[in-house]
């Protein structure tokens, strides 16, 4: 008896330590569900509203990729908006923990390149930031500081420049 | 073996419900700044930040940013420890930190963005009109108030949320002086 007692409280224990572990993991898949989009591709936001989940910051519009580096590489290019105070790409494992930054100054000439993959690779050229991913799933956000109203349009025009591609393993 | 096996699943379920119950209804957070009712994680991204913290942090405010890019505070009661309630009226008051992006937002008690026929859901440097180091202050309150108004929701709890990006050095470490206070009207 008592040593089931014993059991019983160990195991409360493991299944209270498990949740924690796993939520996180929980989370982002609930974000992943809520937005529905496929993996690998942007997807961009208006200004946050009320309808807009999970505390977001309403002097940023976002853009968000969820993605899975299962079949390849991820390159992400696009412009670096140059008339905003605040612009950077943050990148999240697969538990949404935070492991990377990247500001304008790691980039040159107004453009970002950057090749996410999961395993440590030297760059092709110098204008190219590698990155390297803890996971094979997770999720990249461009946050754009939009102080006026006119920087929204200038937002939506910077959005538009970035692109997102798959480069497979067998290419 | 069955009933062990059944006694078995009843523990972890049990544990699980306990986990989500902590993570759902206690405010616990790592740093409680002193004289103030503001709480923040310092310990975003780094390697001493608990299972617990993440798990708290993922549940508050997913997708945060490390302490060198942007501080976060968290505020469920007045500077008298009274929780923050819809039907009553509040003055935020503070002095603007040296960066230029920093930002007081009210959430409901689900961390969504209040409703409100002004949209407004937040004050920063640029909609208050002032400079680094200047004094602000607003009112919050469901119904509106004059001068600088933030809405609150019509009835329930809320919460608001300072954020601080590209903190200079001289915040840390972080003094009562540097936050907003909030005052029951």
């Amino acid at each position: 008896m008592k040593s089931r007692v014993v059991l019983f409280i160990l195991l409360g224990v493991l299944g209270y330590w498990t949740f924690l572990y796993v939520y996180p993991y929980v989370v982002q898949k609930a974000v992943e569900l809520k937005i529905g989009k496929e993996k690998n591709s942007l997807i961009h936001s208006k200004l946050p509203s009320p309808t807009t989940p999970d505390t977001p910051n309403p002097d940023f519009i976002y853009t968000l990729v969820f993605y899975d580096l299962s079949n390849g590489n991820l390159r992400l290019t696009g412009k670096v908006p140059d008339g905003l105070d605040y612009f950077s790409i943050a990148f999240y494992q697969s538990n949404t923990f935070f492991y990377q930054l990247l500001k304008p100054k790691d980039f040159k000439e107004g453009q970002f390149e950057i090749v996410l993959s999961d395993m440590h690779e030297t760059a092709s050229s110098s204008n190219v930031v590698n990155v390297v991913s803890p996971s094979k799933t997770g999720t990249i956000i461009f946050r754009y500081l939009c102080k006026r109203q006119t920087d929204i349009n200038y937002i939506s025009e910077v959005q538009k420049k970035s692109f997102v591609t798959l480069v497979r393993n067998d290419e | 073996m069955k009933r062990t096996f059944w006694l078995a699943l009843i523990a972890i379920v049990l544990g699980s419900i306990l986990g989500y119950c902590v993570l759902s209804f206690t405010n616990l957070t790592p740093n409680t700044i002193e004289g103030t009712s503001w709480k923040t994680n310092l310990q975003i991204g780094k390697p001493s930040e608990s299972v617990f913290q993440k798990a708290k942090r993922t549940k508050v405010g997913v997708f945060a940013l490390p302490q060198e890019e942007v501080v976060y505070f968290m505020a469920v009661e007045d500077d008298e420890g009274n929780t923050l309630k819809a039907d009553q009226r509040y003055e935020i008051t503070g002095i603007a930190p040296e960066t230029n992006i920093w930002s007081i937002t009210l959430y409901d008690d689900q961390y969504r963005l209040v409703q409100n026929s002004i949209k407004r859901y937040h004050f920063n440097a640029t909609t208050l009109g002032v400079d680094l180091g200047e004094a602000y202050s607003f009112t919050i309150s469901s119904e509106k108030a004059m001068g600088n108004w933030l809405p609150a929701p019509q009835e329930g709890k809320f919460v608001l949320c300072y954020r601080v990006y590209q903190p200079p050095a001289l915040f840390f470490p972080i003094q009562a002086s540097a936050l907003p206070r909030i005052r029951k009207l």
